[in-house]
């Protein structure tokens, strides 16, 4: 019965601010630091880990009732890995210069924790629909933390935006575009919405 | 005893053909996309060779088609801009690995246009995509970088040189210095300050490029003809 509740609104808000996948639950570190180096790059990352989340989503919560305890978590490898792939060849063929920037970070989806956790603490427990929904929005929300950090990256690092340069003459910084700087940059981020959203709670408690 | 041994036979026998259900459906799901996008990535895989080398060529060429180790190709029009279309890969053997391809260019007549060797030496950081391109009389025609994944301001220095060092004029003395050298040319080339792990390389590349036509000619081509 609880799959009929479903608050659209709430689940919304819950994936992109307090239960966002990368600034809260803490997950896909590893391809969020890769590819946040300019905004384009995490903005193509996010939406090809949303388009693998909600064909996974949608084809394990089919199959919730079919796959078997025991190997749930390998059927689940099996399927996020085969939408990978149809992902990797569809951005291959018609997003060549997507592909180019973002290289080995695509088959590293299949690995990305989010997809297998939403699998696991969602989509194997609920119905199609809102499995979809589900992926779409944690999709949303992993893009959304990925190109605000990219978009923090891009513009400390080289003046620019999505390419185009607003500080003329910038002083170029590896440091931030670099690997250090991607802890960093993702340190301050995760501080900076936790402060946010802790101020927004007490107010929240405050007024009860 | 038996009895569960059974039992536990048949779960097992009932896990594996599940499992084998869903691996198909994947797999169904997999083959579907890729004869969709096959012929497509294969095509830009080969726009992207095509590309490169249209650069070096075009303008060699005052016909609008060409052949390499016997296949024909076009050049098109694409954007505006000249693209060589259907390249593949010539069937010749390499001498070492870093060699992806060697392109035996002729006109529309079979006349010699010389060659094109694709290779892919190991930059600082990643594999240097690099075509070079060779003459008849086995002098560099010109060396192009078609992708590199080198340190910003180090090592793409060989492609763009903001700062030419003194007595080179242009951002991209680096692989300028290669044109129409030969053997000792190469081996005598200058070093980008700095970034020593991605000249050597590309310097290496450019001399393995010139002994695999070497061997090409000795071998299967020839200046015999």
């Amino acid at each position: 019965m609880n799959e009929n509740k479903f608050d659209i609104k709430k689940h919304f808000f819950s994936s992109l601010f307090d239960q966002n996948p990368i600034l809260v639950q803490l997950l896909g570190t590893c391809p969020t630091l890769a590819t946040s180096k300019t905004m384009i790059d995490g903005i193509g990352m996010g939406l090809s880990a949303t388009a693998v989340l909600i064909l996974s989503n949608l084809l394990i919560s089919l199959l919730r009732k079919f796959i078997p305890k025991q190997v749930r978590i390998a059927a689940y490898i099996v399927i996020i890995s085969g939408f990978v792939t149809a992902v990797e060849l569809l951005i291959k063929a018609y997003l060549p210069s997507l592909n180019e920037s973002l290289g080995i970070f695509i088959p590293l989806i299949v690995v990305n924790c989010i997809i297998l956790a939403r699998a696991e603490a969602f989509a194997s427990k609920n119905k199609p629909i809102p499995s979809m929904i589900d992926g779409l929005f944690m999709g949303i929300g992993f893009t959304f933390a990925l190109g605000l950090l990219g978009m923090i990256r891009e513009f400390l690092g080289t003046g620019a935006l999505l390419g185009k340069t607003i500080i003329k003459g910038y002083p170029e910084n590896g440091f931030i575009t670099g690997n250090a700087g991607a802890f960093l940059a993702l340190g301050c981020l995760i501080a900076a919405v936790s402060f946010i959203l802790s101020v927004a709670k007490n107010k929240k408690g405050g007024n009860k | 005893m038996s009895n569960t041994n059974s039992k536990n036979t048949k779960e097992i026998l009932v896990i594996a053909l599940k499992l084998l259900v869903i691996c198909s459906i994947v797999a169904t799901i997999i083959a579907a996309v890729n004869a969709i996008t096959k012929d497509k990535i294969k095509y830009n895989e080969q726009l992207k060779t095509a590309d490169a080398l249209s650069e070096i060529y075009s303008l060699d060429f005052d016909n609008k088609s060409f052949t390499v180790d016997g296949e024909e190709y076009v050049i098109l029009e694409n954007d505006n801009k000249t693209v060589v279309a259907r390249c593949s890969l010539a069937d010749c053997s390499y001498i070492n690995e870093d060699i992806k391809a060697l392109y035996v260019l002729k006109d529309a007549n079979g006349n010699s246009k010389g060659y094109c060797v694709s290779i892919e030496p190991m930059g600082f950081k990643d594999a240097i995509k690099m075509l070079v391109a060779v003459n008849d009389d086995m002098t560099v025609k010109s060396v192009k970088i078609v992708s590199m994944s080198e340190t910003k301001n180090y090592g793409t220095r060989a492609m763009n040189d903001p700062t030419p060092p003194a007595g080179k004029a242009s951002s991209t003395w680096f692989l300028e210095q290669f044109e129409g050298k030969n053997e000792p040319g190469i081996q005598s080339a200058d070093i980008i300050s700095g970034a020593t792990k991605t000249s050597k390389p590309i310097i290496n590349a450019v001399q393995t490029a010139l002994n695999q036509v070497n061997v090409y000619n000795n071998t299967i081509g020839g200046n015999s003809k």
